[in-house]
């Protein structure tokens, strides 16, 4: 693998960090397996693009990126919570429609050239940090500030109800939890981060592009399952937060490391990447009854 | 207090399966007061805690509790009133969250949860002091995680979480049924404890007949759906497990219902 080739890997995986939290949120959390994130990652970078081509500060551009994916989120958790369609419909009619809205937002195009504008990079670029070293210190000042924010509202009163909501959601509602409403509030504010990402990586790349979210839950749940065979799953919400970031980053650094794999004439393609991912998460998912069963013959 | 009047609900309307599951039910509980009702399965035992506790919409009859009218609101926010155990120990608390935090839930029980700490400084203290005097040392174990608790520990933890805000109704919903005897005796008499202390209004569904002659100052007979029959004052302190089966061979009911 070359240094390129590394630093690339690392940067991706932190900025899908801030995507596989998100995942996190939803999957670990709130027992959600939530589809959306293939539509607002999309929706994201889309808002954000747009914003910065009309003359959007780039900054600013994330604040209506994390609004419209927190709004996406919510129609699925709306979808769930309030009309009773299955959670894994829901995301899915959600992400269905995010395509469509997607383009619209675009401009009916299916992608828009941020090349030559402004972006959260410039400041460093002008610093005189390379490209690579601009997104290293932009990503991992926003895993940090999303991290800690994360260990932060989940110990309040609120976060504590989405907690309970995901474990026992019978006994939150006796509880006097409004479990639809967490729910609701839940996936929207980890579609909001999805998105996020979905507009950093875009600035990043320069490009949002309609097809972007392509995978993205199946990266996301590789990086918490990933996080997890390395940290374990029973340690402290902080451990388990730093765990999905630092799986984030191991998945793309072990893709980087397939793709870099020569077998005599045969090597891999970025076009085979959903296929090692897939094998990844299935990898990761046997790992813990691996495992267990080995400790039962022991 | 509690008022319940004209209570009917029924599954599947108009489909051939049709159950009255609740056939016209009356019943007043007086605050302080703790009545146990027993009856035979399909009595409409679990239909009634389903209708106070908010699960199901009653079809008609109103239920009023310290003088609101509760009938339709939403489970959650009958949570302001009312605190249950459930029969399944597993199911009044939460396994990952640790006992610390499945009592700070409880002590929010129907209060708005805001952005302020989940725990608040201090409150370890006053949750020290609610399980102290149950003897199992979870005051030690504030941090653990509570799917690392027994069943009795769990269901002990529960009754605390129940009555640590005082409940305007207390719902047992045959909270000893899924534990040995021995546990099943220890959690009886904790309720006991707690329920004298803090003067509950309580309704107590079980299935053991023993347990509902022993405790309680009223015990409430259900049969399809309506009160059979109502033992109270010194009828009900009289009352042996005996003379309750013979009421319930008389009314045509299969004693077998008892779990003993």
């Amino acid at each position: 693998m070359s240094y390129y080739a590394f630093t690339g890997a690392i940067s991706q995986g932190l900025v899908y960090g801030l995507m596989a939290l998100g995942v996190f949120l939803t999957f670990r959390i709130l027992d959600f397996p939530d589809l959306t994130v293939d539509g607002s990652l999309p929706l994201g970078a889309a808002v954000s693009a747009m914003g910065v081509v009309n003359g959007l500060d780039p900054y600013l551009s994330l604040i209506p990126a994390l609004i419209a994916g927190f709004l996406a989120g919510t129609l699925t958790g709306f979808l769930t919570a309030k009309l009773g369609v299955l959670h894994l419909l829901a995301s899915i009619l959600t992400m269905t429609a995010l395509y469509s809205i997607n383009l619209r937002v675009m401009g009916h195009r299916p992608n828009v050239s941020l090349i030559g504008q402004p972006s959260v990079f410039s400041f460093f670029k002008n610093m005189g940090f390379s490209a690579t070293g601009a997104s290293l210190i932009v990503f991992f000042a926003a895993i940090v500030i999303v991290g800690l924010f994360l260990v932060w509202l989940l110990r309040t009163e609120f976060g504590q109800a989405l907690v309970a909501t995901g474990d026992n959601p019978k006994m939150s509602a006796s509880q006097g939890v409004d479990t639809r409403l967490t729910v609701i509030l839940g996936v929207g504010l980890s579609n909001a981060l999805v998105a996020l990402a979905g507009a950093l990586a875009a600035q990043s790349q320069g490009l949002a592009d309609v097809s972007l979210g392509v995978g993205t839950i199946v990266k996301g749940l590789a990086a918490v399952v990933v996080g997890e065979t390395l940290i374990g799953a029973r340690r402290s919400l902080g451990i388990r937060i730093v765990g999905v970031v630092l799986g984030s980053v191991v998945y793309f650094l072990a893709t980087a490391l397939a793709l870099s794999l020569k077998l005599g004439s045969f090597s891999f393609t970025p076009s085979d990447l959903n296929l090692i991912t897939a094998v990844l998460v299935v990898g990761a998912l046997m790992f813990p009854k691996l495992k267990k069963s080995r400790r039962a013959h022991a | 207090m509690l008022k319940i009047t004209g209570l009917k609900k029924a599954f599947s309307l108009g489909a051939a399966n049709e159950v009255q599951a609740l056939a016209g039910v009356d019943l007043t509980v007086n605050p302080g007061e703790m009545v146990s009702i027993i009856g035979a399965n399909g009595s409409g035992k679990s239909t009634l805690i389903g209708c106070l506790a908010g699960a199901y919409i009653p079809d008609a009859g109103s239920i009023v509790l310290d003088g609101k009218d509760i009938t339709s609101w939403p489970e959650y926010k009958r949570a302001k009133l009312i605190s249950r155990v459930f029969q399944d120990p597993l199911l009044g608390s939460c396994a990952s969250m640790s006992v610390a935090e499945n009592l700070a839930l409880a002590h929010r029980r129907g209060k708005v949860r805001g952005l302020r700490r989940g725990i608040a400084p201090g409150e370890k203290e006053l949750f020290r002091a609610a399980l102290a005097p149950l003897g199992l040392s979870l005051e030690e174990r504030l941090n653990d995680p509570v799917g690392l608790l027994s069943g009795g520990q769990r269901q002990a933890l529960t009754l605390i979480m129940a009555t640590l805000v005082k409940p305007s109704l207390l719902l047992l919903d045959e909270h000893t049924a899924a534990q040995d005897p021995r546990t099943a005796s220890l959690t009886m008499r904790l309720t006991q404890d707690l329920v004298e202390k803090e003067r509950l209004t309580t309704l107590m569904i079980t299935h053991n007949m023993a347990q509902a002659v022993e405790y309680g100052q009223r015990l409430v007979m259900l049969k399809e759906g309506r009160i059979l029959k109502v033992f109270s004052g010194q009828e009900k302190k009289d009352l042996t497990v005996k003379t309750l089966l013979e009421s319930f061979l008389a009314a045509g009911d299969d004693p077998a219902l008892s779990d003993q």
